[in-house]
């Protein structure tokens, strides 16, 4: 049988979907607990390196490790790293937090910046989708194969198969 | 071979499976939709679609899921 499925994502906390895991602990309840029990945040972590380094490899953004203030103050909390660009050289934090939440750290002052910001937010939301996507399927026993183009408008469309037996 | 294509563009994912034996495509959407949530992917299905056999590019039979 072959099915296409579209999605809408947005990013949030770690959740267990109970719904899902009933439909899956019906087929299989080892599935379903294995699900329910992964440690999904060392994932993350890396799901969110791993986007910030396909960004930097963007024509005009910069991958970094800090962020400033508007004053150039320093953010003093910990980062997973940061994106910059020469409309922003303050700098896009993102930090992974207790709970595995992605959170975003950033001096929104100047109009200018806010809008860069949330075009970098889109652009990271896509690549983070990438990698936990590449991630979900190599946990699942796929050969995967990625793709990733920037579309006239600035987007970023990413591409990936996965294949196995 | 179980093959899945996934187009992913402003926040939505475009899955695209084939070659799985009966329903067990819908049971590896429900895996891979369970594991998105435990990576903190909030995600809701605007569309599903079971293709035709013999549609393989998408011109597809729709069948409510």
């Amino acid at each position: 049988m072959s099915k296409i499925v579209i999605l809408n994502t947005q990013l949030g906390a770690p959740q267990v979907l109970g719904d899902l895991l009933q439909k899956i602990g019906c087929k299989n309840p080892g599935l379903a607990e294995w699900v329910r029990q992964i440690d999904t945040i060392p994932i993350i972590k890396e799901c969110v390196e791993n986007a910030l380094t396909r960004l930097g490899q963007v024509n005009g953004i910069r991958q970094d490790s800090t962020v400033t203030d508007y004053y150039g103050k320093p953010y003093a909390g910990q980062l997973d790293g940061s994106l910059k660009t020469d409309k922003f050289p303050n700098g896009l934090g993102f930090k992974v937090n207790d709970q595995g939440m992605i959170e975003f750290v950033a001096d929104d002052y100047k109009p200018e910046w806010r809008e860069e910001i949330e075009r970098l937010r889109k652009l990271f939301t896509d690549a983070f989708l990438a990698e936990a996507t590449i991630s979900i399927l190599l946990i699942l026993g796929y050969e995967v194969k990625v793709s990733s183009t920037i579309t006239s408008g600035g987007e970023l469309l990413f591409n990936l198969e996965g294949a196995k037996q | 071979m179980k093959r899945v294509k996934i187009a992913i563009k402003g926040g939505t994912v475009n899955l695209d499976f084939d070659g799985f034996a009966g329903k067990t495509c819908s049971d590896e959407e429900d895996v891979i939709r369970a594991l998105y949530g435990k990576m903190g992917v909030k995600n809701d299905v605007t569309f599903s679609d079971n293709k035709r056999e013999e549609a393989p590019n998408g011109i597809a039979e729709r069948e409510k899921s």
